[in-house]
């Protein structure tokens, strides 16, 4: 997931305050000498509801469950 | 991938439908590489981007990126969604250049408001119309896409989605949402009379209603031909119904081999002496 897409993403989920759901905040067990520049493994936690959508292979998985949507 | 049989979004959900054997297929068809690549050109045509610099654009329903690769081939950047994990990690394999997002869109499109510079999909649009899941209540869905999309497209920015509809009610039901939830715009139909080469286009404006584009195969050229009799001296007509070649004819020699170079076969140089009459003999 580049850095473009993290700065546009927010949170999908129903219910959420206008403007809500945003900034993601980025989780990765990251070591501190290797800068992430591209995230391919780890978290985004949206600020509001503490909900986490993980990233695999560098693809953030958004999919809701049916209460959520 | 709909047309032939019986329609794809009537075997089960996208992410069923497409899965690691079904993606893997279809990337490599090169009928559906050239068809999508072709509607993906069109699509981007019909978005009117301006000229001079590169936009961010999304690609609703992206699958392994056959659309993106377009996008990126004219410059621009993109962020592609799709429900299939199985097509997004062809996509992966594919090393495309824009960027992934596993989602369905009929829960919105997640991004903060006023983001991109266009939106396009190819042939995805439809699989929103089947209720996959007991919950599912398209046309609640179809709103959730439209007006979330609306939000996140620029103002004058317009979003372009190629579909396959089913019947007239599908496609009236996803116009009346797209309406709904604020986009001026309207169908755009290229080659209405013929059953293979017809394509629908739904262009969508954010903010300002320009003037809709006219689909291909619409011109007077055609028109004339429904009306009056056309001589000419050929006996013969170049192009059936279908809106292929005449079989043998020199067209179709001519796109038979452009077809085999693309998949990289081994093919002569056309030349004058490609596809001539040959000497009648024994």
């Amino acid at each position: 997931m580049k850095l473009l897409t993290h700065n546009l993403l927010c949170s999908n989920v129903r219910g959420l305050r206008p403007g809500g759901g945003f900034p993601l905040r980025i989780q990765v067990r990251a070591c501190p000498s290797v800068p992430a520049v591209e995230v391919l493994e780890g978290f985004l936690q949206c600020p509001d509801s503490g909900r986490q959508f993980p990233i695999s292979r560098g693809i953030p998985n958004m999919l809701l469950s049916e209460e959520e949507a | 991938m709909a047309g032939s049989g019986r329609r794809p979004e009537h075997r089960g959900p996208p992410e069923l439908f497409y899965d690691e054997a079904e993606a893997r297929k279809y990337t490599q068809n090169s009928r559906v590489v050239e068809i999508q690549s072709q509607m993906s050109e069109r699509a981007v045509e019909l978005l009117g981007l301006p000229q001079d610099r590169p936009c961010l654009l999304l690609d609703v329903g992206c699958g392994s990126g056959l659309s993106g690769d377009y996008i990126s081939e004219e410059g621009h950047y993109w962020i592609g969604m799709d429900i299939s994990p199985a097509m997004l990690d062809v996509a992966v394999e594919r090393e495309v250049e824009g960027d992934l997002l596993l989602a369905d869109v009929g829960d919105g499109i997640p991004f903060r408001p006023g983001m991109f510079d266009g939106c396009i999909s190819i042939s995805a649009v439809q699989w929103l119309c089947n209720a996959d899941k007991k919950s599912h209540s398209p046309p609640k869905r179809l709103y959730r896409f439209f007006s979330t999309l609306y939000t996140a497209l620029a103002r004058g920015s317009r979003a372009v989605l190629q579909l396959y509809p089913e019947n007239s009610e599908q496609l009236e039901l996803i116009t009346a949402q797209a309406m709904r939830a604020g986009f001026t715009g309207g169908m755009v139909v290229d080659y209405p009379n013929s059953t293979k080469a017809k394509k629908f286009f739904l262009c969508l404006f954010v903010g300002a209603s320009g003037t809709l584009p006219k689909g291909l195969g619409t011109e007077c050229a055609d028109g004339e031909e429904m009306h009056q009799a056309k001589f000419t001296n050929e006996r013969t007509r170049f192009r059936n119904a279908k809106g292929k070649s005449v079989k043998k004819s020199r067209d179709w020699i001519l796109e038979k081999k452009e077809r085999r170079r693309r998949q990289g076969k081994e093919v002569r140089a056309d030349t004058k002496y490609t596809g001539r009459k040959r000497r009648p003999h024994f």
